[in-house]
């Protein structure tokens, strides 16, 4: 009985915070999504039903920004993994200096999404940077990077793998750390190639790690904005705006509080929906 | 502890090679923003880059005289030092309700505070700012720093959870034998146990919240401009003043890279919520 008390006492500041910044805040996201809200009036308010939703999920622009994150998250996040598993390997053996140099690989990871934003931006800039002058010197096509069409879907993939590679290389070199030698020497001795021992022993037995980094990573990645914010606005026209920045966009562009709310519903859903996923097959440890 | 294999096959110099280009990848564009931050606008603005010149600290000390820099550090300091003791105590506290109590659906409860970290923060930032303009907390510390801890809580909810999960049973219970009531086994027994871990649940919130920008977008004015903010000031419509803006960007990953040093051990647990111990 008195058990009950010292819970509540000391789940109280946390479900505080939790309550009033993330749940009562989305909640109220659900309430407007179903009225037209105006921008700051609170006044003239009217219930308008389904018809958000109907217009979100009608437009072409928001099953736009569905693909893009969904190409988005598919590209960089694989590209993440294979680099960061090709580093973890390299890195997994003894070298003098070991420490500091995978130390010094994760200095991206640990930096502000908009300050490697703003770096990239500098050195991809179309006449100052310093990519551009290299591909110059080799009569190489130098492009706008971030104002072209292809090349802007991949400008923002390359930051948001140059940032967070470290993260896959991080997270798998500690499970590498964490595999029992016995059944690879064994293996050896007995024979076995180094491939054969990376994919019919080490690969398994980081399978439920890789499969944590994955998720991890692709649903952080589905919420990429900074990169978006700093480099493109969502641009050039459209061609990089993900879902987030949709959101951002309906409400402070459009100024389309309704529908921005809508699509943050929708979003939530999904990402929670993402997140079940991840906790059903979350290996235990 | 050391298992592994030091082995000078014929790859050797090829190994090495692939790890020079590794980490010139990583490092090189840090490398150009620092170097460029010592450059004057008109070593900035040329097509042929400048390896050799003379460097100069005009960027930097522009930072403090003719913006407020100083200002923005100590904003970004302010909310999110505040911020990250707020979370780590009420994540220590709940933490050590959730890994110590049993009681009806505490492992749903730790779950459905985990998957509130999932969440996109854009879906609850429209909202937040029409709630905030509403009680008058825009462009006040108090705006952010709530909203910082919130979204840190279930990180440090998850990583505490762990950290009292690893202490053995029996430290609380001789703490409670020898006369102290729960709260004081906490306080003086446990808390003290797991300070290693609370200072890393710490740095950790400390970090996520000195680089966030979003909520700075929506929630800052200029009495509140936290230093990832500032910084996107910088960008101008005509011309953006490349200089100011990497040393500016050097200026904000100093102190995190000062602090990461000493977390370095308990990141990974950290990033992935406890799901990974090292």
């Amino acid at each position: 009985m008195k058990e009950r008390y010292i819970i509540a006492l000391l789940l109280t500041p946390s479900l505080f915070f939790l309550f009033s910044v993330i749940l009562f805040p989305l909640a109220f996201s659900y309430y407007v999504s179903l009225t037209n809200f105006p921008l700051i009036e609170f006044r003239a308010t009217s219930w308008v039903g389904l018809d958000n939703y109907i217009d979100v999920l009608t437009s072409p622009r928001f099953w736009y920004s569905m693909a893009f994150t969904g190409g988005f998250v598919t590209l960089a996040v694989t590209l993440e993994f294979l680099l960061g598993l090709g580093f973890a390997l390299l890195f997994d053996r003894e070298i003098s200096g070991g420490r500091v140099l995978r130390s010094l690989m994760l200095m991206p990871m640990l930096m502000a999404p908009l300050v490697v934003s703003m770096i990239w931006k500098y050195l991809l800039h179309v006449d100052i940077g310093v990519v551009n002058y290299i591909l110059r010197s080799f009569n190489l096509p130098a492009p706008s990077w971030f104002s072209t069409v292809p090349y802007a879907f991949f400008s923002v993939i390359l930051i948001d793998v140059w940032q967070w590679t470290p993260f896959m290389f991080l997270i798998l070199s500690a499970g590498l750390m964490s595999i029992p030698r016995e059944p690879i020497e064994a293996a050896l001795i007995d024979g076995a190639t180094r491939y054969q021992v990376f994919r019919y022993i080490t690969l398994p037995l980081l399978k439920p790690i890789i499969f944590i980094a994955i998720m991890l990573r692709a649903m952080d990645a589905l919420k990429v904005f900074d990169i978006l914010y700093i480099t493109t606005r969502g641009g050039p026209g459209i061609a990089t705006e993900s879902l987030t920045y949709y959101i951002f966009n309906q409400a402070l562009v459009r100024k389309s509080i309704g529908t921005s709310c809508a699509t943050a519903v929708i979003a939530v859903f999904l990402l929670f929906s993402i997140f079940l996923v991840y906790l059903r097959f979350r290996p235990r440890s | 502890m050391n298992h592994k294999k030091r082995h000078y096959t014929p790859y050797w110099p090829f190994l090495i090679v692939l790890i020079i280009i590794t980490e010139i990848w990583t490092l090189f564009p840090i490398f150009w923003a620092l170097i460029t931050s010592f450059k004057t606008k008109a070593e900035i603005f040329t097509i042929t880059p400048t390896i050799f010149f003379t460097p100069t600290f005009r960027n930097y000390i522009e930072l403090f005289t003719e913006l407020s820099f100083g200002r923005w550090m100590l904003n970004s300091f302010i909310v999110s030092s505040i911020s990250a003791i707020l979370a780590t105590f009420s994540g220590a506290m709940a933490g050590y309700a959730l890994s110590r109590f049993k009681f009806r659906g505490n492992i749903s409860l730790a779950n459905f505070i985990l998957s509130l970290r999932i969440l996109p923060p854009v879906a609850s930032a429209v909202p937040i700012f029409i709630l905030f303009n509403y009680l008058n907390l825009l462009d006040t510390y108090i705006a952010l720093i709530l909203v910082y801890t919130a979204f840190n809580l279930p990180l440090a909810i998850w990583m505490m959870m762990g950290f009292f999960g690893e202490l053995l049973r029996e430290f609380e219970e001789a703490a409670m034998i020898d006369g102290c009531n729960r709260f004081q086994a906490f306080i003086h027994v446990l808390l003290p146990l797991v300070r290693s871990g609370a200072i890393a649940t710490f740095i950790i919130c400390f970090m996520f919240a000195w680089n966030e920008l979003l909520y700075a977008v929506f929630l800052t004015g200029s009495n509140t401009y936290t230093v990832t903010l500032a910084l996107t000031r910088f960008v101008t419509i005509k011309r953006i003043d490349w200089g100011g803006l990497m040393a500016g960007g050097i200026m904000s990953v100093l102190p995190i890279y000062a602090v990461a040093l000493f977390v370095q051990r308990y990141l990974v647990r950290g990033l992935t919520f406890g799901a990974i111990k090292t």
